[in-house]
Formats: C-alpha cells, structure tokens, sequence
C-alpha cells in the first residue's frame, strides 16, 4: 500500500480526494465513562481496501487497551507482539492466542492521569479480505515523564478470514474516561 | 465527498535555515501532521519543537525507543534542564526525516500527547519512534521545529497536514 500524499502548492481543485475517508467517531465526553467504543457496520463492498484507527485514549485506571474485531472473543483467535521503551530499558514479548489485541500493554497502560491521554494510530491492512487472516500494525505512546512512560510498536493478527464489519474497544479491567477520542478511516487503494 | 486528508502549509528552504516555523494554524481539524525531511550542514545536535512559542521549563517530555544498526535503547528527556523543547530528530548531512501525529490538537482541555518516528541512513543513522507530551491545555496554533546546534540546509522541506474526522 502507497498512501500518496501531495503537499500544498497544488490547489485544492486538483487534489485527488476520497481515497482517505472519515467513516465514524467515537468519544467520552466530559464527566462521562464508557465499557467500548464500537464502530459497527463498516463497508465490506470493497468501497475501502484498509481501515486507520486515530486514538486519544485515556481510561479510568491504567491497564491494557483491548481491540476486537466482529464480536470475537474467542480465546484463542488473536496473537500479539511487543517491541516497547519505557526510557529505561527496551523489552519485548508477544501474547499468543488470546481473547483480544493487546495495544499499549507493556508500560502501565492507557493513560489515566489527569489531563494525559495515550496516543495511538493503528492500521489493518486489507480487512475485508475473505482469504486471509487480518494483519494490524500499531504505534502508541503515553508520556508521563515517569518510568510508567511507554512508546510501543505492536503487531497483531486476528485468525480469521471474516471480513472485519465491526471494532470494538476497550480496556481490560477498568473504562475508557472522559476526553477519550477514537476516530476510524477509511483508506481507498 | 469533503476532503479529510489535506496539507495546510509547506515550507522548502532556499538557503540554510535553523529553524523552520508555522503558524496560525486552524483549529478546524482532528489531528494535524507533520513532516520534514531534508538535509542538514553538519551531523550535529538535534532538532526540537516548540509549541506555541512555549519555552517554560519542564513543559515538555519525550520518551523514545531507538535502533543505530548494532542496539536497541531507550531514553527519556525532559525540558527542564535540555537546552532543546521537545525531540523529534537528528540532523544528518545524509538524508532524514521525521513525521509528527498530533491527536486532538486543537482541544482546550488536556495536555497534548504526539506519536513521532525519524529515520536517517549512513554512518549516523537511527530508526526512532517516540512519544512526547507538551503539559499545556492550550489549542496548539504554532509549531516551530529548530537545530539545536547546525542549520537544516537548502532544500528541506516541511509540510503541515490536517485530518478531519467525522
């Protein structure tokens, strides 16, 4: 996938629009908590060739994010590997065959300080494939100026050839809190 | 279809500059991004962020995770006593470059967290990815990116883009 981007001095007339698209938001808003965001019904006609996940995740106690595809808590459906920094040291692991996707794991979690959020931008790469298993790619980030700090790559599978028609999120032992914001994309190719 | 993916601003230096400066920025997007990538006069220092025109102490914090071609580290800076901002890179006399994410940059609520990656080749280069944090509530409507201790050389280029979710 080659995801062109044309920077400005080309006016906007001759910009080549919608192969990027906005498809739903999920939020917490102030003084609120939630269990999930769930983006459900996403296109599987083929209108988008892979899905974007822009977050700004903060929970109510820190712990892992978790993500799942199509309502699928199968206890051995999805694989997760780790590569993360805590500005200390570097560490490495993976979680096979689980219940869920593991984002922002190895630290101390999605972030439940006041007024800081976890940044995280995730990919999955051609979800409405009916011949594959689903591949995602994840770079997330919680800065707190403290060894609980993390910067994380993770690559994840979900061992299923369904297209993905829905994603939910969530946190493992606690909720996503107020100011959370979950944006889903579409990526034409 | 309105356009949700869209460069707001581009800089390419003519001549040798230190830093490199956007500003009024909309509030009318998500997140904005942004990238640089160039060349610099010497392999020397680093370059950082400034948001806002905000230079106070310890408003800034960075924790990273990096590769030269032979070990994995990981560090953490923090403002208060660095001469630089906020990390996003290295200049090299070989190419480089950086990609900044700024989720919710626009809220007036909570700090502002952003994800960056920089990879340079040759002698001097890494493959990073970090996180930052700028401790301010405030919508970010400057962003200034400077050379610590060379110039970003003729040619450099950074350009500012903004999604727009739904």
């Amino acid at each position: 996938m080659i995801l062109g981007i044309i920077a400005s001095g080309i006016t906007k007339s001759k910009l080549v629009t919608g192969s990027y698209e906005s498809i739903a938001t999920g939020t917490v808003a102030a003084g609120a908590t939630s269990s999930v965001i769930t983006f459900s019904s996403i296109p599987t006609d083929g209108t988008y060739t892979h899905l974007q996940l822009r977050m700004f995740a903060r929970a109510t106690a820190g712990d892992t994010m978790w993500v799942r595809f199509n309502n699928d808590s199968g206890s051995t459906n999805y694989d997760t590997h780790r590569l993360n920094g805590n500005g200390t040291s570097v560490g490495a692991d993976a979680r096979i065959n689980y219940s869920a996707l593991w984002v922002a794991s190895r630290g101390y979690g999605i972030s439940a300080t006041s007024n800081i959020g976890t940044a995280i931008v995730m990919d999955v790469l051609e979800y409405a494939s009916t011949n594959k298993y689903k591949v995602t790619r994840t770079l997330s980030g919680t800065e707190l100026n403290t060894s609980n700090s993390d910067i994380e790559f993770t690559s994840g599978n979900w061992k299923s050839t369904s297209a993905i028609n829905r994603i939910d999120v969530s946190i493992s032992t606690s909720t996503l809190a107020q100011y959370t914001h979950i944006a889903l994309y579409g990526i034409k190719a | 279809m309105a356009v949700t993916y869209e460069p707001i601003a581009t800089t390419t230096l003519s001549s040798g500059a230190s830093s490199i400066e956007f500003t009024s920025i909309s509030g009318s997007y998500t997140d904005i991004i942004l990238t640089i990538e160039g060349v610099a006069a010497a392999d020397s220092g680093q370059y950082y962020i400034t948001l806002n025109s905000d230079t106070t102490a310890n408003n800034y914090s960075t924790t990273l995770l990096q590769g030269d071609g032979t070990s994995a580290t990981s560090s953490r800076y923090n403002s208060g006593g660095n001469s630089y901002q906020s990390l996003i890179g290295w200049p090299r006399t070989s190419r480089f470059n950086s990609i900044a994410h700024f989720q919710n940059y626009s809220n007036n609520t909570t700090y502002k967290s952003f994800l960056w990656r920089y990879s340079a080749a040759g002698t001097y280069g890494y493959a990073v990815a970090g996180v930052n944090l700028w401790r301010n509530t405030n919508a970010i409507t400057t962003i200034k990116i400077t050379c610590t201790a060379t110039t970003f050389s003729s040619g450099t280029m950074a350009t500012l883009y903004g999604i727009k979710a739904a």
